[in-house]
């Protein structure tokens, strides 16, 4: 670790800026520039010790060249989150406004969040939802608000050193979502949160607690994007779910950052009796990605569904993503299913779990994993790992990897459809599945982006 | 280590056993160009074996692994290298595991050279504590075109403190591929079991046709 001082440096267009490199003092700073308990502050400081002891992980991708003393860890853009769209500063909304985020919100978002590098700029639930006691707010503000309901989730899902990542997070997190759904209360239309990386060289470590009481239910989405440096930049979330009995939890990942990003997330979820979460995880961008998204199903009957996709489409691009479902209880079920396209270079892998106790009588499990792979630069690897202790349990798991079919394409063109659009088609019913799951405005603008990653291709 | 060298001039079914010249756990194995060889393997006295064939051009080889008599642990690592064009490799392993035994299999299809072919199937029935833990590997490299790879593993849990763990790994870095795996561990199918008692057969019978059945990989 570095003992360089933490001098804060102060331009036009940021609040706070902190020096590059990480060490303790930086971590009593963010937490005393955000005014926290001294509990926190404590899990930070713990935290950091964790990340400084733990070893790069031995297996994936080679993460060598993130060297995380280049970072800056907190940047800092405006005071406090406004509520109304108008107060966001101009260069920050304009952002914003290119990316299509506010007029999302007047279409159909209960609630909207936007954040810029480590601080949420806008946090804003319409009044409907508010009067019910749903809680929509950036995680600082969250635990300003509401201590003790974080106190209580706060690093239970993924603890502090569950990863060298991870440990990193619950370091310097800074934004992020916090909701809370009260008992019974069913969200339809659903909250959104759109994350944004600006600078370069820069890491943002948002920390996002979903809190889903008794018989509720919420829609979350997420989406990130970043414009392109040649240095490199680092997203490094921890995302937390917990859903009570009886509640019901889809959580949507688009995720579409810059060649320069390490996408370096945990995302973890508990299933209490009957609970359903379900991961809906898109991965497009980024230079490298290691995601796993994981769901514990830790009373009986819950239940865990994970569709994910990524696509690798430029030279030296590695998707590693994946899924953990840990069956703990009886008449627990889960169903994975997998996609992935690999062309011009890129390499999209699937590493899963599933794990069965002894405990877990009467469960089901079905994973499926596809992948095409477009050329011959391109690669692809799958490591599904099962394990099971208890023999009342049906688990499957099938998984192929192939290019796009001669047949299917011979087809087409007979058909007298050209070659370039015949690829397109083939590969929009290859990704099928789970644009059908996809909230309407995305998925218009999934397709699109097939088309025009096809065209890079041919 | 030995080194073995096998071709269709000698003979072209062997027992693994009577193979091995001497008591190394390594052991290397080639099947020449052009020939056809099938090796049986029973899992007695050698308990604990690492292969390694290297297939050559055009050449076939059949591997059979049933440890049906043995009542040891029982440990194989089995690497098939498909080095020259239009090889294939194809293996088939049943295991019956009971009390305490443990079965590990760790297999690598290798595909080194175009138009090569593999297929491995495991299959394996589990009573008691017995334990099994199934390894199995994929490698696609860039020449390997047009080349067709599968692998299935496949458990029936007859006892609630016995334990099964699949890996199966695909790892491809070739376009011009058809590769597939799949894994399956469950327990006896309740309604090939209803439809066998209903026919007048007791418990003990029904069990017995159903492993029988589904242990003979033909």
């Amino acid at each position: 670790m570095k003992s360089k001082k933490n001098k804060p440096s102060l331009n036009n267009s940021y609040e706070f800026k902190a020096e590059v490199g990480l060490n303790e003092e930086l971590v009593c700073e963010i937490s005393a520039l955000k005014n926290e308990p001294l509990w926190m502050l404590e899990l930070r400081l713990k935290a950091l010790q964790s990340f400084v002891s733990q070893p790069l992980q031995s297996w994936g991708p080679d993460l060598s060249k993130l060297s995380t003393d280049d970072l800056c860890f907190y940047l800092k853009s405006v005071k406090k989150p406004f509520q109304s769209w108008k107060k966001v500063p101009e260069d920050i909304k304009q952002t914003f406004e290119h990316l299509g985020v506010p007029q999302a919100e007047r279409a159909y978002l209960a609630g909207l969040g936007a954040q810029f590098e480590s601080e949420s700029v806008y946090h804003n639930l319409k009044e409907e939802w508010q009067k019910q006691g749903v809680i929509f707010l950036d995680t600082d503000t969250g635990l300003q608000k509401y201590p003790k309901i974080f106190k209580e989730h706060f690093c239970s899902v993924v603890p502090l050193n569950d990863n060298k990542f991870a440990a990193l997070n619950t370091a310097v997190w800074s934004g992020g979502s916090f909701i809370y759904i009260p008992k019974g209360v069913k969200l339809e239309i659903p909250l959104q949160t759109y994350f944004r990386i600006q600078s370069e060289k820069m890491g943002q470590f948002e920390r996002t607690l979903i809190v889903a009481d008794e018989g509720s239910q919420v829609t979350y989405i997420e989406g990130c994007t970043a414009p392109a440096y040649s240095s490199t930049s680092l997203h490094g979330a921890v995302v937390e779910i917990i859903a009570k009995k009886g509640a019901r939890v889809r959580y949507y990942t688009i995720q579409n950052w810059s060649q320069n990003i390490y996408n370096l997330v945990t995302k973890r979820a508990v299933a209490y009796q009957d609970a359903v979460v379900e991961w809906i995880d898109g991965n497009f961008g980024s230079g490298i990605t290691m995601k796993y998204p994981a769901v514990i199903l830790k009373e009986q009957g819950a239940k865990a569904e994970l569709l994910s996709i990524a696509l690798a489409t430029h030279k030296d691009q590695i998707q590693d993503t994946g899924s953990k479902i840990i069956h703990m209880a009886p008449d627990t079920t889960s169903r994975v299913v997998s996609k992935s396209i690999s062309s011009n270079g890129g390499q999209a892998n699937y590493r899963g779990l599933i794990k069965i106790s002894d405990k877990a009588i009467n469960s089901k499990s079905y994973v499926q994993c596809h992948a095409l792979i477009m050329d011959n630069d391109s690669q692809s690897d799958t490591y599904p790992y099962i394990d099971v202790a208890n023999d009342n349990v049906d688990i499957g798991h099938e998984a192929s990897v192939s290019q796009i079919s001669e047949e299917q394409l011979f087809y087409l063109m007979s058909r007298g459809i050209d070659k370039n659009q015949a690829r397109t088609l083939i590969v929009n019913g290859f990704v099928e599945p789970f644009v059908k799951e996809l909230p309407m405005e995305y998925a218009v603008e999934m397709n699109r982006l097939i088309s025009l990653e096809m065209e890079d291709a041919s | 280590m030995s080194n073995i060298k096998l071709s269709n001039e000698k003979f072209s079914n062997h027992d693994l056993k009577s193979l091995l010249n001497n008591s190394g756990t390594t052991h290397s194995i080639n099947i020449e160009a052009n020939s056809c060889i099938e090796i049986h393997d029973n899992a007695i006295e050698n308990e604990k074996l690492e292969l390694i064939f290297t297939i050559k051009e055009n050449a076939k080889l059949n591997y059979v692994l049933n440890t049906k008599n043995s009542k040891h642990d029982i440990e194989r690592k089995i690497t098939f290298n498909l080095e020259g064009s239009f090889a294939k490799a194809f293996a088939k392993c049943t295991h019956l595991g009971q009390k305490s035994q443990k079965f590990t299999i760790t297999t690598v299809q290798k595909h080194l050279a175009t138009q090569t072919t593999s297929n491995v199937e495991v299959r394996c029935v589990l009573k008691d504590n017995a334990q099994m833990r199934c390894d199995n590997l994929i490698h696609v490299t860039k020449e390997a075109d047009n080349c067709q790879a599968s692998q299935s593993s496949k458990c029936i849990m007859l006892s609630a403190s016995s334990r099964a763990i699949a890996i199966p790994k695909l790892e491809i870095k070739n376009h011009k591929v058809k590769c597939n795996h799949g894994a399956a561990i469950c327990r006896l199918n309740d309604e090939q079991i209803f439809y066998l008692e209903s026919r007048g057969l007791d418990f003990f019978t029904t069990q017995k046709f159903l492993i029988d059945g589904f242990l003979l990989l033909s």
